[in-house]
């Protein structure tokens, strides 16, 4: 075998090198409006990899080319709309066009669109409202970037896949979180303007910097002297998020003894987004100063700090949507007169990054970086340790609690309904009386505020290397040594007007810390939980591209070695001896190997072809059990196995620019935790006669199973109005019927776990968005600089989360192990079914003018979202309350559901307005 | 550059403008006024009692609107004080508070059902409370227990809801100590429900040792028996908690020491309880009790009943049966071999019996220190009216009971709430007071058509006694 591809490389080689003949393709490029030259155009002859760029005269030659017939020379531009010019080249004959012309693109401020949807990003402990859009903000591609403008309002997820399949890097840094692999996009937030040196490379394709997620990798530079000379202010004004937003940056460029600089200031507020009282407030700051040593050699020093505090919106039950409407946030409540929010989310880690880079010769760069992040991130809300639960939508305060009753109750019903309806939101004030009260008689706090807190502290190092060995074939490698220890603890960040808090577990009487006990703790201080997660992963990449005239190919290895281990500091009780101290060290061996095709028929037709097989760490929230409370490691844990296919066909006319993709990407033996509150466990193991507690669910070894296609069209009909069609269609399922168990501090079996067996979740959707979308739409760009566009999005097959536990034998077993007597599979089958939701139409415009006045640019870009105000659910998950049959059939019997599912709404109407000065 | 200039002027606006905040912030401070509300209503309340719009009644006035099985709900413009005596910290008690009367020496105390969980953080022990209690609900709890609510729920009173306790119970700013009053196990009655009290010289039974107050195969409470020494046996009480109490896994001390709880009842209203509110209450460090011991007494007189005959009319040799009122005799009877006196009024046909059952005279000038010991039962007990009195003379002439001077002798005697068919030690009661023939009587009063009045007393093991 591998004297074969031996054997075929040389073959292309010989092949390539026999056909080879000489020709020139030469001209000249000036803007449309001032006629003045224009330097660095990207020229390419599409479907080749000849290509150059203009020099300071606006002229341009790309040598040697040896292509003969019908084909496009596409020029683009930073700034400017790409234009495509139809050429026939003929064997021996130079070519030379000149004075083509480019116009100033107006639709060049559309990322700001996108970004604000990494602005929104949520990311909540649930990980349903995780958003990709960020990673594709810097495609060309049709389809990807309708993914990104026009889907991720939805939570559509491309190939089903999470943002923390892809990978995103900051001057060569990979940025996704070692805790869940996702990326952080609150940490570079609000500077937006020098996050604009992009290179992103979609799914399997190769990268030069990383090997790459399956979903791909963007590579964001913040190198000072890349970036365009000059200024820029901008202000937004929305109802998404946040209200405002001011920002400002500037760019140096090269100035004198080699230096560059760029600054970037930002802020984003707001007292309410679009859902109630989930305010923000948000600060950004960024500095990149670099310094060339010669033409060789130049350092690049880049820090970024953006503290970030929003407020939290909850999932809601259908009844509480019901009753109020899709902004009810349960989260807030009046204190005083203000809207005071309980959940707030609180990121505050600034990033350093130096960067060596060395032109070793014309050929070979080394780019070599060190980068050190740290800081808090922290997410906070109520705890109630002497008092009944804060929560607005507690079940036992709405109206489905005294329906569902033997008998009815109508009147209580009634009030609880006008009393939500009225009053359903925190109770501030009776939290502060109620700690008053206990103050008073020297009794501990009843309600608290904390945060779950992660203090971080993460060293990168790494080294990339490209070297071109000849024009057809491009080294490039890399190697990476990364360390974090993550502090993990609670800390009270309110009192509430209480003296002090019991470090004790309400629940069940656990002391959470035995090294301490019964401690009476003030605010700032631990409690609940406190460890640390030490982390490291060293890796390496090697790949290698190859490039001729109708062939292009590359293979990429990858290797890597991930490390975790957890660090009790607390001692809980109830796991007096796996708490306190240092965990088993955990050791994970991933490598990865990917490789593509693209072969050229013609200019127009294009097949691309992609392959890979890896096997990767779990993350560390997929590796421990219970980290909060002990050092359990997953049962069974080992490297997660991902098989990845995709064929594209691409067609390019002067007209249509399109591409066809299939995919199939094969995901075997990852971990799912989930931590909720059980009823109706029938299993031994817990205390005698409860059926309830507070679980950990943990599922091992799941398999899943994702295909579909995705299709991109534009057509250009004139050079003003284009249409735009984009479509996937995918399932993604479970694959397997993976293991499930359960464990919690209320089980009384030795490990304090219990084993559920298999949950039948084959062929379950895989939630998370929509799993279909299709969009079509039209852009009207006007010479006179402005523009206007209207998409219709429509998103099919969007699916609920289903809870596993309900999926295991616990589900049909009665106490005795046998199933229960009133079983009937009919009736379970109906209940289990998992819910889809209503497939929904949302209508997006934008627009936009640019108007030059003097040496500065003016630019107004608006967007209006869901133009229609339809009213969608994007998300949702069913509790894990109602474990079995029994209690499960009794809910759905009620009038209103008690325990029914929590969902997420789209979002009605919403603008973003921009308006910004150049200079 | 003149630009820079312009730059930097833009860019040192903006930064001052980061530096303003204007959102909500982390610092918060006690909301001010808190409970405003409330202490708006109770002022009004306050001025509605001076200018006499409303009526403050007593907690005992309030009782006695009950109506036996019935919920009677409050129409007339008035409140009722009380203080907080029940704490459901623990988690001992559950959607209930009680309130008494006053901080110390209570007269009457009642229960306020309510749907709130942790109401000990807003209704905190000894805090004064004021309910206005127009629309309320008066009515008995499913274990029986006397108790404003919120709504009429069947022949029970349900809970006040999250908005009746807004719209109707008022706190002052006013915490007091609460004193308990003391008692002893044989005290306790119906009164006594929801006063927080205290009872001295308790111990649990030795069976009990390394037992915890909640005993986990119970699915809601576990009652554990306290006793006291009580003459020449033990006197005992339920102590009842619940499974959702913290304190539930703690170990039941093995001293003996006092308790303090609240008095209520079990579920379904069968017996008397005490329940704690926190097991700070209980102090049990003094040395175990024990009983009287026979062997440290000389027996003076005794009289056993065993020969008696099953059914017969009592002619025990000596004693007195003689009717004052009615056709009902005191009786032999027989049960597992033991004989007993017994005088019970069921199917007579007498609407009112007194029966009297006097002793042979007994010498008092003999001995120093003498005592008087026995033990009596009941069965079908339904009210203090269907009573026992056990009396003393030293000038009666052994015929005629009537015309003889009784005085009252403090003996322990059964109640309604007492286990059907279980004699109690009567304790030792000092009779050394008395000179000259002493015939101590026993006296029952009771009907034999009024169902609530015809229950039995049975006397056994009569002893006069001295200290050796």
């Amino acid at each position: 075998m591998k004297n074969f591809i031996l054997i075929s490389l040389c073959f292309f080689c010989s092949f390539q090198s026999v056909l080879a003949q000489v020709q020139n393709i030469s001209g000249s490029v000036k803007d449309g409006v001032s006629l003045l030259p224009l330097d660095q155009v990207s020229i390419q002859i599409e479907g080749t990899n000849y290509s150059a760029e203009t020099n300071k005269l606006g002229e341009f030659n790309i040598e040697n080319t040896n292509v003969f017939g019908e084909y496009i020379l596409k020029l683009s531009k930073t700034g400017y709309a790409d234009k495509r010019y139809p050429i026939i080249i003929y064997r021996d004959i130079a070519l030379h066009i000149d004075d083509m012309f480019l116009q100033r693109d107006a639709t060049a401020n559309q990322d700001l669109y996108t970004i604000i949807l990494t602005d929104d990003e949520l990311n909540d402990d649930t990980g349903v409202a995780d958003n990709i859009s960020g990673l594709l903000q810097a495609s060309q591609d049709v389809f990807q970037r309708t993914a990104a403008f026009e889907f991720s309002g939805s939570f559509f997820k491309i190939r089903g896949l999470d943002s923390s399949e892809g990978t995103l890097l900051i001057n060569g840094i990979e940025m996704n979180s070692m805790y869940n692999g996702r990326m952080q996009w609150s940490n570079w937030g609000g500077i937006n303007d020098v996050m604009r040196n992009q290179e992103f490379s979609f799914g399997l394709s190769a990268s030069t910097l990383n090997f790459g997620g399956v979903l791909g990798a963007t590579s964001v530079s913040t190198r000072a002297s890349k970036y365009r000379q000059g200024g820029r202010i901008t202000y937004t004004s929305s109802n998404r998020s946040y209200s405002n937003r001011l920002m400002a940056s500037y760019a140096s460029g090269l100035v004198k003894n080699g230096w560059a600089y760029a600054l970037s200031i930002g802020k984003r507020w707001g007292n309410e987004g679009y859902q109630d009282a989930t305010f923000y407030d948000a600060n950004s700051f960024f500095i990149s100063v670099e310094k060339n040593f010669g033409e060789k050699q130049s350092l690049n020093f880049t820090g970024i700090y953006t503290p970030n505090k929003r407020g939290k919106s909850s999932p809601n039950t259908q009844e509480v949507f019901n009753l109020r409407d899709i902004k009810y946030n349960e989260y807030w409540g009046y204190h005083n007169d203000e809207k005071r929010n309980s959940r707030i989310k609180d990121v505050s880690q600034p990033i350093f990054i130096l960067s060596h880079f060395w032109d070793i010769n014309a050929n070979t760069e080394l780019q070599t970086n060190m980068s050190y992040t740290f800081g808090k991130q922290g997410q906070s809300r109520l705890d109630y340790p002497g008092g009944g639960n804060p929560s607005p939508a507690y079940y036992q305060k709405l109206p489905s609690y005294y329906l569902a009753k033997v008998e009815p109750d109508y009147t209580n019903a009634y009030l609880a309904e006008h009393e939500f309806i009225s009053n359903g939101q925190v109770n501030w004030n009776r939290m502060y009386d109620a700690n008053i009260t206990n103050a008073d008689q020297g009794l501990e706090a009843a309600y608290i505020q904390y945060q779950d807190r992660t203090d971080d502290k993460q060293f990168t190092i790494n080294s990339i290397l490209n070297t071109e060995i000849n024009d057809h074939i491009l080294l490039s490698g890399s190697l990476n040594y990364s360390q974090l220890k993550s502090n993990n603890f609670a800390e009270i960040n309110d009192m509430l007007g209480a003296l002090y808090y019991l470090n004790v577990d309400a629940f069940d009487g656990w002391q959470y810390d035995m090294q301490n006990p019964n401690a009476l703790v003030e605010e700032g201080g631990k409690i609940k939980y406190n460890y640390i997660m030490n982390a490291s992963i060293i890796s390496g990449f090697a790949q290698a591209q190859f490039k001729y005239r109708t062939i292009d190919y590359f293979i990429a290895l990858n290797i890597n070695n991930t490390k975790y281990q957890r660090e009790g500091l607390f001692q809980n009780e109830a796991f007096q001896n796996n708490s306190l101290g240092k965990s088993a060290s955990l050791n994970f061996i991933g490598f990865g190997i990917k490789s593509g095709l693209t072969y050229k028929f013609t200019a127009k037709h294009v097949v691309d072809l992609h392959a890979a097989y890896l096997t990767k760490a779990p993350d560390f929230q997929s590796s421990f059990s219970n980290p909060r409370e002990n050092n359990a490691v997953v049962k069974d844990i080992s490297e997660e196995h991902v098989m990845a296919f995709d064929l594209s066909y691409i067609y390019r006319s002067r007209i249509i620019t399109s591409k066809l993709t299939g995919f199939y990407i094969d995901n075997k033996g990852s971990n799912e935790i989930g931590f909720y509150y059980a009823d109706g466990l029938t299993s031994a193991g817990i205390v005698f006669n409860e059926t309830s507690a507070f679980v950990q669910e943990i599922l091992y070894g799941v398999n899943t199973l994702h295909y579909g296609f995705e299709l991109g069209i534009e057509a250009k009909l004139t050079s003003s109005f284009k249409l735009k069609a984009a479509a996937s269609a995918g399932q993604y399922i479970y694959n397997n019927n993976p293991d499930l168990y359960l464990t919690s501090s209320s089980f009384v079996t030795d490990d304090g776990s219990i084993n559920f067996g298999e949950s039948d979740l084959k062929n379950y959707k895989v939630a998370g968005g929509p799993q279909s979308a299709f969009s079509f739409g039209f852009e009207y760009s006007d010479p006179e600089y402005w523009w206007f566009g209207a998409t219709a999005n429509y998103m099919v097959n969007t699916y609920i989360d289903v809870s596993p536990l309900t999926r295991t034998a616990n589900f049909y077993l009665d106490d005795d192990g046998l199933p229960f007597i009133d079983y009937d599979e009919n009736v379970a089958k109906q209940l289990l079914k998992q819910e889809r939701f209503d497939d929904y139409l949302v209508v997006n415009l934008i627009g936009g003018k640019s108007w030059k006045i003097a040496d500065y640019y003016l630019g107004l870009f608006v967007s209006i979202n869901n133009l229609l105000d339809n009213t969608f659910k994007t998300g949702g998950f069913e509790q894990g309350r109602n474990a079995n049959y029994r209690e499960l059939k009794e809910d759905n019997e009620h009038p209103i559901r008690v325990f029914g599912p929590k969902y997420w709404y789209g979002r009605g109407t919403t603008y973003f307005a921009n308006v910004n000065i150049r200079f | 550059m003149k630009k820079i200039k312009n730059t930097n002027r833009i860019l040192s606006i903006l930064f001052l403008m980061l530096l303003m905040s204007c959102v909500q912030d982390d610092d918060f401070s006690v909301p001010s006024p808190l409970n405003q509300e409330e202490n708006e209503a109770l002022i009004d309340i306050q001025k509605g009692i001076e200018e006499g719009v409303i009526t403050e009644i007593s907690i005992e006035a309030l009782k006695q609107q009950f109506v036996a099985g019935e919920v009677v709900q409050f129409s007339s413009n008035s409140v009722v004080k009380g203080y907080v005596s029940s704490s459901d910290k623990t988690g001992n008690f559950y959607k209930e508070i009680y309130i008494q009367d006053q901080p110390s020496n209570p007269k009457a105390a009642i229960n306020i059902v309510l749907n709130q969980v942790d109401s000990y953080n807003q209704f905190n022990l000894g805090r004064e409370v004021y309910i206005s209690l127009k629309d309320l609900y008066l009515g008995e709890t499913v274990s029986e227990v006397l108790a404003i609510g919120g709504f009429e729920d069947g022949s029970r009173v349900g809970l006040l809801t999250e908005n009746q306790i807004k719209s109707h119970l008022f706190r002052s700013s006013e915490t007091v100590e609460i004193e308990p009053l003391e008692l002893n196990f044989s005290d306790i009655n119906e009164n006594y429900i929801g006063m927080f009290i205290v009872i001295n010289n308790v111990e649990f039974p030795e069976n009990l040792k390394d037992q915890s107050y909640f005993n986990a195969i119970d699915d809601f409470d576990t009652q554990r028996t306290m006793q006291r020494c009580e003459g020449f046996s033990y006197e005992e009480f339920i102590l009842e908690t619940s499974s959702f109490s913290s304190f539930k896994n703690e170990i039941l001390p093995t001293q003996n020491g006092t308790i303090k709880g609240v008095i209520s009842k079990s579920y379904g209203g069968d017996n008397f309880v005490l329940v704690l509110n926190d097991t700070k209450d209980v102090v049990m460090t003094d040395s175990r009790c024990s009983p009287l011991n026979a062997d440290d007494f000389t027996v003076i007189f005794e009289e056993t009943f065993n020969d008696a005959i099953d059914n017969e009319t009592l002619d025990t040799e000596g004693w007195i049966n003689f009717s004052e009122r009615g056709q009902v005799l005191w009786t032999e009877q027989i049960y597992s071999k033991n004989g007993y006196a017994e005088f019970g009024t069921f199917g007579a046909n007498d609407t009112a019996n007194v029966g009297w059952l006097i002793s042979p005279g007994i010498d008092m000038d003999v001995y120093l220190n003498e005592f008087l010991n026995f033990k009596m039962g009941q069965h079908h007990l339904d009210s203090v009216r269907n009573k026992i009195e056990v009396l003393a003379s030293t000038d009666f002439n052994g015929t005629d009971v009537l015309n003889a001077t009784w005085t009252v002798i403090n003996a322990k005697v059964p109640t309604k709430y007492d286990e059907w068919y279980a004699f109690k030690d009567s304790g030792l009661v000092d009779i050394s007071e008395y000179t000259g023939t002493l015939y101590v009587a026993f006296k029952v009063t009771g009907s034999g058509t009024n169902e609530a009045l015809d229950g039995s007393y049975q006397l056994d093991d009569f002893r006069v006694l001295t200290e050796k």
